[in-house]
C-alpha cells in the first residue's frame, strides 16, 4: 500500500516536474525573451510586399481615354523543370514559333523569359494547360485605345513603362506614381493574409486640350491627302485662338503606340520641324506696315509685271505678272514683289521686332519637349536684301506652332497666346494643377488685326485661297508655298517645296484656327491647289462637328 | 473529531474553488483559441475575397479596354462604312440654303 502511495507521489512529482520544465520554457520564451522570439516569428511569417500603382491615364478634353494601363503578366520557363514541355502546344498558346521557344530554352540559364506583357486571355490559356516549369511575373501593360490617334501628342512608353515621347515623357514621373508597401502574413501552406490595409491605387491622370473628334477629322483628311499628294509628310494643327489651346495636332505618317515602333518615327513634326514659312509670313509684314504706316492701306503698289531686281544677282518673281495692285490685292494675290516693297517701307529693325513679337525665332511656351524654335537672325546679321526677302517669308524658318500662333493672334484681335496642350492634372480626382490660358503680349491693335482679317477674307474670296472657301461661311486664310533650302547644295531646291494654308473661321468671330502643311508634295506643289483643298476638307468637317453654321439649314444632295 | 470534519469541509470548499477557476480558465482559454482560429479563418477568407475582387477588377479593366478598342474612332468609322454602308459627305454634297431663300 505504501509502495503504491510512493509510486503515485513519484508519478505526480514527475508530471509536475515535466510541467515545470515546460512552464519554465514557456516563461523563458513568452516573457523573458518575448521580443526576440516575436521578431523571429514575424521575420518568418510576415512579408513586406511592394506593388507599383498602375500608370495614370491620359484623357482628351472630353474625358475620352487616350492612354490607360492594366496588369499583365510575363511568362517565364524554369529550364530544369521544363524538360517534358510540349513545345508545339505551348507555342500555340503563346502565339510564338516553336523554333523561337526551343532556341530560348537552349540558353544556359535557370530561367528564361518567353513572352512579356501577356493579356489575361493568353495567361488563362497557358495556365489551363498546366505546363511544367512555366511561371508568370506581374507587369503593367500600356494601352492606347485610339491606336495612332494623337500619338505624337500622347506619346509612347518603352518596355520598362518609361515615357519616350509626348505627354508620356513629359509627365513620366507623375504618371508612374508611387510604389505601395503592405504587410502580409504567410502560413506553412503559402496562404496569405494581408495584415495592414492594402492601400488603394492613387488615381493620377492628365487631361489634354485635344479634342479626339477634331483630331480624328484632321488625321483622316491628312491620311487621304497623303495618298493623293505623295508628300513626305503632312501636318495639321487646330487651335482655339482665344485660349491658345491646341484642339488637334496631327501628323502623317504617324505610328501606332500599341505596336513596335521605329525610333525614326519618334519626332513630332508639328513642333520638331522648322521650315521657311513663305507667304503665310506676309501677315507679319502686313501687320508691321499697318501698325507703323497705316496710310499705306489705301495706296497702290506697282508689282513690276512679275519680275523685280533687288540687287545685282537677286531677282524675285511673282506667280503671275501683276501691275499696280492695292494693299488688299497684293495680299490676296500674294505678290512677293509688292511685299518686298512693303519691307523697304518698314525697315529691318521694325520688321524683326514684329516678327519677334509674333513669336518667331523663339520658344512658343508649349509644354511638349523637342520644339525647334526656328531661325530669325537679328538685323545686324541681315544682308542688304534680307529685309525685302524676309518680308515675303524667306531667309527665316519657323515651326508649325509659331505659324498657327501668329494667325490666332490676328483671329483674337491682336493678342499672342501661349499654346496649351495640357488642360489639367488630377490626383485622386482632385485637380492639382490647372493650365490656364496665358496671354504673352499684345502684338498689334484690334484695328490692325481687323484690317488683316479683311485681307485674309479677300485671299479666300478671290485670291490664291479660293479653293479653301466653303459655302455659307466666311473664311480668313492665307496660302504659302516655300522652296526648301538644300543643305548639301547650299541653295534653294528646285524640286522640294512646302505647301501651307493657315486660316480661321467664322472670320468675324473665329472659333478655330487651322493650319495645314504639306511637306514635299510630288507634282503640283502650289499651296492654292494642294494645301487649300485639304484645309477646306478639314474645315467643312469641323463646321459640322462644332455646328458652327447654326443659322443655315444644311441639305444633303 | 470536530477538527477533522472542519478540515475536510475546507478541503472540499477549496477544491470546489479550484474546480470553478479551472472551468473558467478552460472556458476563457477555449474562447481565446476559438477566436484566434476564427479570426485566422476569416483572414484567409478576406484574403481570398480580396484576391477575387482584384481578379474581377482586372477582368473588368480588360473588358473595358476591349470596349475602348472596339469604340475607337477608326474602328467605328470602319464599321460604319463597311457594315452600315455609310459615307462621309464631301463638301460638294452639302448645299447651304440661306434663310429666306426659296
Amino acid at each position: 500500500m505504501r509502495i503504491i502511495k510512493y509510486k503515485i507521489i513519484f508519478i505526480c512529482l514527475f508530471i509536475f516536474f515535466m510541467f515545470f520544465i515546460i512552464g519554465s520554457r514557456l516563461f523563458w520564451v513568452q516573457i523573458v525573451n518575448y521580443t526576440f522570439f516575436a521578431q523571429e516569428v514575424s521575420k518568418q511569417s510576415k512579408r513586406v510586399k511592394k506593388s507599383q500603382t498602375l500608370r495614370g491615364n491620359i484623357y482628351d478634353r472630353n474625358m475620352m481615354t487616350l492612354a490607360t494601363s492594366m496588369s499583365a503578366e510575363s511568362c517565364y520557363i524554369e529550364t530544369k523543370r521544363a524538360r517534358d514541355l510540349d513545345i508545339e502546344l505551348f507555342s500555340k498558346c503563346t502565339g510564338m514559333l516553336p523554333a523561337d521557344i526551343r532556341s530560348k530554352l537552349k540558353q544556359n540559364k535557370n530561367s528564361v523569359l518567353i513572352k512579356r506583357k501577356l493579356l489575361p486571355d493568353e495567361v488563362l490559356k497557358i495556365k489551363a494547360k498546366n505546363f511544367p516549369g512555366v511561371y508568370f511575373e506581374k507587369e503593367q501593360l500600356r494601352f492606347y485605345p485610339e491606336n495612332s490617334l494623337a500619338s505624337y501628342v500622347v506619346g509612347v512608353v518603352g518596355m520598362d513603362n518609361k515615357g519616350l515621347l509626348g505627354v508620356e515623357y513629359l509627365f513620366n514621373d507623375f504618371l508612374t506614381g508611387l510604389s505601395k508597401k503592405y504587410v502580409v502574413m504567410k502560413d506553412g501552406k503559402g496562404r496569405e493574409i494581408v495584415l495592414d490595409n492594402d492601400p488603394e491605387d492613387e488615381n493620377r491622370y492628365v487631361v489634354l486640350t485635344i479634342d479626339t473628334r477634331l483630331q480624328h477629322i484632321a488625321e483622316t483628311v491628312l491620311k487621304k491627302a497623303y495618298e493623293t499628294t505623295s508628300a513626305k509628310s503632312l501636318t495639321c494643327i487646330i487651335q482655339n485662338p482665344y485660349t491658345g489651346e491646341i484642339l488637334a495636332m496631327a501628323s502623317y505618317p504617324s505610328f501606332d503606340p500599341n505596336k513596335k515602333i521605329d525610333q525614326k518615327m519618334l519626332k513630332n513634326t508639328a513642333i520638331g520641324d522648322a521650315f521657311e514659312p513663305g507667304s503665310v509670313f506676309k501677315i507679319v509684314t502686313a501687320a508691321a506696315v499697318l501698325e507703323k504706316h497705316p496710310e499705306v492701306l489705301s495706296e497702290n503698289f506697282f508689282c513690276e509685271n512679275g519680275s523685280y531686281k533687288l540687287a545685282k544677282d537677286v531677282i524675285i518673281h511673282d506667280h503671275e505678272k501683276y501691275g499696280a495692285l492695292s494693299f488688299e490685292e497684293m495680299f490676296a494675290y500674294s505678290s512677293n514683289i509688292g511685299f518686298a516693297k512693303l519691307g523697304r517701307i518698314i525697315g529691318k529693325q521694325d520688321l524683326w521686332q514684329y516678327a519677334r513679337s509674333f513669336g518667331f525665332g523663339m520658344n512658343t511656351g508649349i509644354e511638349l519637349t523637342g520644339e525647334n524654335y526656328g531661325r530669325l537672325e537679328p538685323p545686324s546679321k541681315w544682308s542688304g536684301v534680307s529685309c525685302e526677302i524676309i518680308s515675303f517669308g524667306q531667309e527665316l524658318s519657323a515651326n508649325a506652332l509659331q505659324i498657327i500662333n501668329s494667325f490666332s493672334t490676328i483671329a483674337n484681335g491682336g493678342i499672342l497666346m501661349e499654346p496649351k496642350i495640357i488642360k489639367s492634372v488630377f490626383c485622386n480626382n482632385k485637380e492639382i494643377q490647372t493650365f490656364e490660358p496665358v496671354k504673352i503680349r499684345r502684338v498689334i491693335s484690334p484695328v490692325t488685326a481687323d484690317n488683316i482679317r479683311k485681307m485674309l477674307e479677300a485671299v479666300v474670296e478671290y485670291g490664291t485661297g479660293v479653293q479653301a472657301g466653303i459655302d455659307g461661311i466666311k473664311i480668313a486664310g492665307k496660302t504659302g508655298t516655300a522652296q526648301k533650302y538644300d543643305k548639301h547644295l547650299k541653295k534653294y531646291s528646285d524640286s522640294k517645296y512646302v505647301s501651307l494654308f493657315a486660316g480661321f473661321f467664322p472670320s468675324k468671330k473665329p472659333e478655330v484656327t487651322v493650319l495645314v502643311i504639306v511637306d514635299e508634295p510630288k507634282g503640283d506643289y502650289w499651296a492654292s491647289s494642294i494645301a487649300a483643298p485639304i484645309f477646306k476638307n478639314i474645315s467643312s468637317n469641323i463646321l459640322e462637328y462644332l455646328n458652327i453654321r447654326q443659322e443655315n439649314k444644311l441639305v444633303l444632295k | 473529531m470536530r477538527v477533522h470534519r472542519v478540515h475536510g469541509v475546507n478541503k472540499i470548499k477549496r477544491s470546489g474553488v479550484y474546480f470553478k477557476w479551472s472551468i473558467i480558465i478552460i472556458i476563457f482559454g477555449s474562447f481565446y483559441a476559438w477566436q484566434r482560429i476564427e479570426s485566422r479563418k476569416l483572414g484567409y477568407r478576406i484574403s481570398e475575397i480580396n484576391g477575387r475582387i482584384l481578379s474581377l477588377a482586372k477582368e473588368n479593366k480588360y473588358l473595358t479596354m476591349k470596349i475602348m478598342d472596339i469604340t475607337a474612332m477608326n474602328n467605328l468609322e470602319e464599321a460604319a462604312k463597311k457594315r452600315l454602308g455609310l459615307v462621309t459627305p464631301k463638301p460638294s454634297d452639302i448645299v447651304v440654303i440661306e434663310p429666306g431663300s426659296k
